[in-house]
């Protein structure tokens, strides 16, 4: 008996330390990952170990952050911040009891990159960068990529699932494919300028459906769309499908 | 303590200038950053309000594009009258805050030989993102110290408010009629 409550109390422990050093976060050893586009020194990135959120930020989450934050409600918010569709389907500032019960583990949508920032920055995380997205969604995977093809050529709404639902990847983490679409903080890199295609940048097969051809992996028909997705974006578009998830750096102690 | 007074002494010489335009909701000057100048002083965006300016993302390591893009902001210049020349700023925010140290943003500001008017900035990789996305400016890091990035002008009001952009192949009428539109409002 004591034998068992000592184990229990040793997991409990465990439990514990690990949620309050991760916090529902997943660690992503370090790997290098091929760019898909090429670039003047094509060479792979390397990626630093980081923590990713194991879900998507989700609706309940979402109103702890603008219960706690009142000038991103959609009354206060900049308006250079977010566009007209900003929280669009939150019919009051804050959700009720009543709606988190029912809606609390959807994913949030209609977020602009800035809030989406803003969230991450206010409780000590950051968005993932491009690259580390890339990484962490395991979109390389031959069997991911079978099934991302199908999931974007669905025009139904997802978002309206809830998060945590899909089993995770190969890293642990859930939701990176077939949920929703999700910010990155180098959204823009993606793409030059609107006005540098005209003048034969080099980022000019991008939008000509030759992408497959400057594109390191010609297969990679899914995640050609993901690029070309993020390349449209502004920075206070706030979208149906559109939330995100947040990450963060390893200090030198190896925790966050 | 000794901070402090720095600080105190830093404020009045930037706020001097004349009395502050009021900050509209489609200002970028409301945004909360805090930004350093070649001076190595440090200013709130707030504080760059009072004139309008052409702005624009710049790093100076930058090989050819950026000098292109100073002079090219130099054309502009030219083409204003003695008085329009006292009522106009340019500032440029850095894409680079790894390297571009105010020392740095100094160097720059005496090899193109800048004049006051200009205000060269940095900050941090963060606030140059958010920055980079208000402008609608893009950029990307190469990883060796260099970048691909736009070569947009833009002209704010006096107050903040992005008025116009430019494009290198596009010509300066839009930018010198809004800004004369708005040295008359202001009857300068």
């Amino acid at each position: 008996m004591q034998f068992i409550i000592s184990l229990s109390f040793f997991i409990f422990i465990n439990i514990t330390w690990a949620d309050s050093i991760n916090e529902n976060q997943i660690l992503i050893p370090k790997g290098k990952f091929k760019p898909f586009f090429k670039e003047l020194n094509d060479q792979d990135i390397n990626i630093l170990p980081f923590y990713i959120d194991k879900f998507p930020v989700s609706l309940a989450e979402f109103n702890k952050f603008l219960v706690k934050n009142k000038k991103f409600q959609k009354k206060n918010v900049l308006s250079l911040y977010v566009d007209k569709r900003y929280l669009e389907d939150w019919k009051s500032e804050t959700l009720s009891e009543e709606l988190l019960k029912e809606e609390g583990q959807k994913p949030v949508t209609y977020v602009s990159w800035f809030v989406a920032k803003k969230y991450c920055q206010s409780i000590g995380k950051r968005l993932p960068t491009i690259a580390e997205w890339e990484y962490a969604s395991d979109s390389t995977n031959p069997e991911i990529l079978k099934q991302l093809l199908s999931w974007y050529s669905k025009t139904g709404d997802q978002s309206s699932q809830k998060i945590g639902v899909q089993p995770p990847n190969k890293f642990g983490v859930h939701d990176m494919h077939g949920l929703i679409w999700e910010w990155v903080e180098d959204f823009s890199s993606v793409m030059i300028s609107s006005d540098s295609r005209s003048k034969g940048d080099r980022t000019d097969g991008f939008f000509c459906g030759g992408g497959s051809v400057s594109s390191l992996d010609s297969e990679s028909y899914a995640t050609f769309m993901r690029y070309g997705f993020r390349s449209g974006l502004r920075g206070d578009y706030c979208m149906r499908n559109l939330g995100f998830r947040c990450a963060s750096d390893i200090t030198k102690e190896g925790t966050k | 303590m000794k901070y402090l007074f720095l600080i105190l002494l830093v404020l009045p010489e930037i706020s001097k200038s004349e009395e502050k335009p009021k900050i509209s909701s489609e200002s970028i000057y409301q945004i909360d950053q805090i930004w350093n100048t070649e001076k190595g002083k440090s200013l709130n965006l707030k504080d760059l309000a009072g004139n309008p300016a052409v702005v624009t993302m710049t790093f100076t390591s930058c090989p050819g594009a950026c000098p292109l893009m100073v002079s090219d902001i130099k054309s502009f210049d030219k083409l204003l009258t003695k008085k329009e020349k006292k009522k106009i700023n340019y500032y440029t925010f850095s894409i680079d805050p790894a390297h571009d140290t105010p020392q740095a943003l100094q160097k720059f500001y005496e090899k193109m030989n800048l004049d006051k008017r200009w205000v060269l900035l940095t900050s941090d990789k963060d606030q140059a993102r958010e920055m980079a996305a208000i402008l609608g400016f893009s950029y990307k890091e190469l990883g060796n110290g260099d970048f691909t990035h736009s070569t947009s002008l833009y002209l704010l009001s006096a107050n903040g408010e992005l008025l116009a952009r430019k494009e290198r192949s596009s010509d300066w009428k839009e930018f010198l009629d809004k800004f004369r539109a708005q040295f008359k409002k202001n009857k300068i």
